[in-house]
């Protein structure tokens, strides 16, 4: 019954939420009193990860537009493969903690870190320093390695996934964070905040097999939205992704983006790429589906330097 | 009396023994590292044999201590050190317990079956196969059980616990996916143990009398021993205490005469006496008693030397008739073996089945063969891709395994290591089927040896390159489409060294000290 009243309670949320972000004016929901949060978008460059994202948050109104006290926190980084920080194909651990460290300031009462690997998820979670990084600053590092942790969902604006098994803390919690990181990749051309999300459902399997950038951009309509997605551009793979072959592959962008909206964060860092965003499919079909916003001239953007 | 006290010694090794082999075996949660655990299985003799005959080291020596101990005290390797030797002891205790007080009384030994066991073991050792040690050795068995049978009892245990925690959202002990082994691997080790369970408690150490070859060649070492137990005939009172509680069935009261080719030296009958009548004696102590059988102990003793020197692969032309080496194959020739094990040929031939690297296999893509290597390989594992992928780089099972089947590598050397070649079927691919992009394999492909190449419809589909490719699998496993995947890893009879990946400069991209381009 208890997980029963929790997934319930997640979607009617989380359609209100999504309801509310496709109708409604996106930047009055996250107005402050200070009136910080005018930006639907934030770039920052030049920095170290952990300190662009101090700079980056900041302009937003801090993490306490988006967490209120007591609530359960969701930090979803990319710790898809079995390489160290240096080769990129992770998000950057230094970002983690401090992401999960202005989540507790925030008043969050529990911060959970997971992805479903590619590579085997124990030496992921260790090689990549996202588990180290995650306990020291207090959060709890779940494991997503079997099926039994995830719930079934139905997708209703879905063309292709109709439905998908999520994770159940992704469903459980409050807020969501979405953390990816900027790469090549060999399937997707890019893998960003949307593409990100692959790493909370168990059958990757049925994406590749049904068309994957409709996938990709159908699993962007679920009703449980990343409250914020924080792309990592700090060390960007330029080729061989997703998993890179040698440090060879990867670029010093010291950049970072934030965005409430996944599409404008991915069509900012497919810009930084070097890519036109309508170049890769999942964009097109997800500015054509309203997920999000596609055009980058319509959005007011901060623009950092450290 | 101090030898009152080697029974006692004896159990405390015993429960070491079978305590340390079978954590080797299930720890999921990776303790100790796998190069550690090596050294807690160093006594095992068939292991270390066959690893001295392919490279001499420090680690792989415990036979030759066990050789030793042997010509000092007689066969104590079967109380001390074996674990089915101990396993069949708990066996026996456990009647006991249960109140079917079990008494033992003598036996002939079966001279005709045990040695002609060892000839046949021999024998199949000449002609280049150790199928029958595999199926024999007394390791190897306790590692078919634990694997196949304790280990997935343990992975359910912590699964429920896990699953506990779960309900108090304590994220602290994940749980493990399990694959089921084929059912060979299954029925064999569960066969075999409710065979010696049968055998242990009706006769005791039956099966390390009469079917063991390790048994039968440390017992004919042994009646050459410098200490053997004998009863003194001044003292005996004929009482039958130290019959009544001897295992192995191998003392004649009568005649005062103990076998010690089937002494298993439990010591239990040295215990037994409250008249100290029953002890080792040493060489000088036994007085210069001539035996007869010691020349065929030196008869048996070469053969097995020179039967286990025949091993190397020069001696192994026949066994290749079954392969097709050197052919670049078009569909699944070979299975692929592990990393570091060279070629189809020198596991086969050096492995035991004793399923160590199958249990410390992080991703579990080490799986029981059941007939792809042929009958030869029978419960040898092999790179099973629709479990999982090897990883990059892991180098665990070259790192655990006892027997010198699978070689050390280095992490540089096996990101070289050719253990297959990757092959693609455009007709399957879900690229040209379903005019969709997928690239899972791609994605997984750690060398970048399966690239996506544009192609029609602004399509991207896989470009294969064999020679850096090292075999891991990871596309073959990705790939979604079924029942038959379009992407598969063919073995490698002979393992290969790949190339080195292909490295491409970067000179696009965002430079941080330019405007955003937004």
């Amino acid at each position: 019954m208890k997980r029963r009243d929790f997934i319930k309670t997640g979607i009617t949320t989380g359609l209100v939420t999504g309801a509310a972000l496709a109708f409604g004016n996106t930047t009055s929901i996250f107005k402050t009193e200070n009136n910080y949060a005018v930006y639907d978008l934030v770039a920052v460059k030049g920095g170290k990860p952990d300190a662009m994202f101090d700079k980056g948050i900041q302009a937003l109104g801090g993490m306490k537009s988006f967490i209120k006290a007591g609530q359960t926190v969701v930090v979803k980084p990319n710790i898809g493969w079995d390489v160290s920080p240096e080769r990129a194909a992770n998000t950057n651990p230094a970002l983690v903690k401090r992401i999960i460290e202005h989540c507790f300031n925030a008043g969050a009462k529990t911060v959970y870190v997971f992805d479903n690997t590619c590579d085997n998820w124990a030496k992921c979670y260790q090689n990549s320093g996202i588990e180290k990084a995650a306990k020291e600053a207090g959060a709890k590092v779940a494991p997503a390695n079997t099926e039994s942790y995830y719930q079934s969902v139905s997708i209703s604006k879905a063309k292709k996934l109709k439905s998908a098994k999520v994770h159940e803390l992704i469903l459980e919690s409050d807020v969501f964070i979405n953390v990816p990181v900027l790469k090549h990749h060999s399937s997707a051309d890019m893998t960003l905040s949307m593409k990100n999300l692959m790493g909370v459902v168990w059958d990757r399997r049925y994406w590749h097999l049904h068309d994957l950038h409709q996938c990709i951009a159908d699993y962007a309509t679920f009703s449980k939205k990343p409250t914020l997605n924080i792309i990592d551009a700090y060390r960007v793979l330029m080729k061989n992704g997703p998993r890179g072959t040698s440090e060879a592959d990867v670029k010093l962008f010291q950049s970072q983006i934030i965005s409430t909206d996944m599409v404008a964060a991915d069509a900012a860092a497919i810009s930084l790429f070097g890519k036109k965003p309508e170049d890769v499919r999942f964009m097109r079909i997800a500015s054509d589906m309203n997920i999000g916003q596609i055009d980058l001239n319509k959005l007011k953007i901060a623009r950092l330097n450290m | 009396m101090t030898q009152k006290k080697l029974r006692l010694l004896r159990i405390v090794f015993a429960v070491l023994t079978i305590v340390s082999t079978s954590f080797i075996f299930i720890d999921l949660w990776q303790f100790m590292s796998s190069s550690n655990k090596r050294w807690l299985i160093f006594f095992q003799f068939i292991p270390s044999v066959t690893t001295t005959f392919n490279k001499i080291s420090i680690s792989s020596i415990g036979f030759i201590l066990i050789l030793l101990f042997t010509l000092f005290f007689g066969r104590i390797y079967c109380s001390f050190f074996c674990p089915i030797g101990v396993l069949k002891d708990i066996f026996s205790r456990l009647k006991i317990k249960m109140g079917k007080i079990k008494r033992y009384k003598y036996s002939l030994p079966h001279n005709w079956w045990r040695y002609s066991i060892l000839l046949i073991t021999i024998l199949s050792i000449f002609s280049g196969s150790l199928l029958v040690i595999d199926l024999l050795d007394p390791y190897s068995n306790f590692g078919r059980i634990t694997a196949n049978l304790l280990r997935p009892i343990v992975i359910f245990s912590n699964n429920v616990i896990s699953g506990i925690l779960l309900l108090f959202k304590n994220f602290s002990l994940a749980k493990i996916e399990f694959k089921f082994p084929n059912p060979v691997a299954i029925i064999f080790p569960l066969s075999f143990l409710i065979f010696i369970f049968y055998l242990a408690i009706k006769r005791g150490r039956f099966y390390c009398n009469v079917i063991c070859p390790v048994g039968t060649i440390l017992g004919l070492l042994s009646r050459i021993s410098f200490y053997k137990i004998q009863i003194n005939q001044s003292v005996c009172t004929l009482c039958g205490n130290c019959v009544k509680v001897c295992k192995s069935e191998c003392i004649d009261i009568r005649n005062h005469y103990v076998d010690v080719s089937r002494c298993v030296g439990c010591m239990n009958c040295i215990d037994s006496c409250s008249e100290n009548g029953i002890k080792y004696n040493s060489l000088k102590e036994r007085g210069n008693i001539v035996d007869h059988k010691k020349r065929m102990t030196f008869i048996a003793s070469f053969s097995m030397l020179a039967g286990l020197l025949s091993m190397s692969p020069r001696y192994r032309a026949s066994g290749e008739h079954r392969y097709k080496a050197g052919e670049v194959p078009v569909k699944k020739n070979f299975p692929s073996s592990p990393p570091g094990s060279k070629s189809i040929e020198h596991f086969t031939t050096y492995c035991t089945a004793c399923h160590l690297c199958v249990s410390a296999c992080p991703t579990q893509v080490l799986q029981p063969a059941l007939f792809q290597y042929g009958i030869e390989g029978v419960l040898q594992p092999r790179l099973d891709a629709s479990v999982n992928f090897c990883n990059f780089d892991c180098i665990v099972c070259t790192e655990i395994c006892p027997s010198g089947a699978i070689m050390p590598l280095t992490v540089e050397q096996k990101h070289r290591t050719q253990t297959g070649r990757v092959h693609f079927i455009k007709q399957s691919c879900v690229v040209f089927t379903d005019k969709k992009d997928c690239g899972a394999c791609s994605e997984h492909c750690p060398t970048k040896a399966v690239q996506m190449v544009p192609w029609k419809y602004k399509l991207k589909i896989p470009e294969v390159n064999n020679e850096i490719c090292i075999g891991c699998s990871a596309c073959e496993f990705a790939c979604p489409t079924k029942p038959y995947k379009a992407i598969y890893v063919d073995g490698n009879y002979i393992h290969q060294l790949a190339k080195q990946p292909i490295k491409v400069d970067i000179e696009e991209g965002f430079n941080p000290d330019n405007d955003f381009p937004f």
